[in-house]
């Protein structure tokens, strides 16, 4: 008994030392392939006014279920929680670029960023349809 | 896949209630300015007792925090009896961070300033008598936003008035 509790305790050890590849400290800078992971987080969007895309992006965001904490139309960010059992961060960032709105999202969940494709593509796809609206009407 | 995230799949999908949420979440005014909408709002959301964090004007957005206790005689006599019944002592709500969260939008076309929509949405963070966050939740209670919008209604009306 002694000895297995002598193995669990070197097994842990080394388990620990291998796998600390990432300090507490070099997770301030961590991050996946840029390139990649902008453009599953980027759309852009034939709408002009900032302003417009912005409220289309905070009724996106409270149609999933998501509580909007702060927005900003200078810089062109607006910050959402969801919590739901779980808790689910988002920050949309808008720009306009030759006519064109771009929007990125970025979002955590609980203490993990998403770097899979697509809960992104799923936030795109409700916002197209926002968009659209907002286009239409 | 879900990934190593393990967000859930429909995290980012509008849920089968996101519909009725909206409704129950949705109020439309009209002959009133985007400013008194969201001035008497902030006064609605002091009056219960909440603090202003945020607010931006150019789209629209007010939000409010409060701390409250979160005690509910239910879970006391519940506690009470299961420790009767074998001697632990479960741990129950104790306290609560609520977030108001509101945001007024014109209805449809940019040019039609005269409606607005405003749709107001709440969360609790809920910690246990061990000080652990112990359940955080959207509020789904449509007597809650009811009430929200039946003080802000008569407050509307009265502005109007002015």
């Amino acid at each position: 008994m002694r000895a297995f509790a002598l193995k669990a305790v070197v097994g842990v050890f080394v388990w620990a030392t291998l796998s600390a590849c990432t300090t507490p400290q070099e997770r301030i800078m961590d991050g996946g392939s840029q390139v990649e992971l902008r453009s599953y987080q980027t759309r852009s969007y034939d709408e002009p006014d900032k302003i417009k895309t912005m409220r289309a992006v905070m009724a996106t965001l409270q149609d999933l279920g998501f509580v909007i904490d702060k927005a900003d139309d200078v810089i062109g960010i607006v910050s959402a929680t969801k919590l739901d059992g779980y808790s689910l961060q988002i920050s949309v960032s808008v720009r306009i670029k030759g006519g064109k709105s771009e929007v990125r999202a970025n979002a955590q969940y609980n203490l993990t960023a998403v770097e899979d494709p697509q809960p992104y593509q799923d936030f795109f796809a409700a916002l197209n349809k926002s968009m659209f609206l907002e286009e239409n009407l | 896949m879900a990934g190593c995230s393990g967000i859930p799949e429909d995290a980012f999908r509008l849920s089968p209630s996101s519909l009725k949420d909206r409704e129950m979440q949705t109020r439309i005014y009209e002959d009133v300015s985007e400013a008194q909408i969201l001035s008497t709002s902030v006064a609605i959301i002091q009056d219960l007792g909440a603090q202003i964090v945020e607010s931006e004007s150019a789209l629209g957005l007010i939000v409010g925090h409060k701390k409250r206790d979160a005690t509910s005689p239910s879970q006391v006599a519940g506690a009470a009896l299961s420790f009767m019944l074998t001697g632990i002592v479960p741990s129950i709500d104790k306290e609560q961070k609520i977030k108001i969260s509101l945001v007024a939008s014109p209805v449809s076309s940019v040019e039609d300033n005269e409606r607005w929509k405003v749709r107001l949405t709440i969360q609790r963070l809920v910690w246990n008598t061990r000080n652990q966050l112990d359940r955080v939740e959207g509020v789904k209670s449509p007597e809650v936003y009811q009430a929200f919008f039946n003080k802000l209604d008569k407050a509307l009306f009265l502005e109007k008035q002015l």
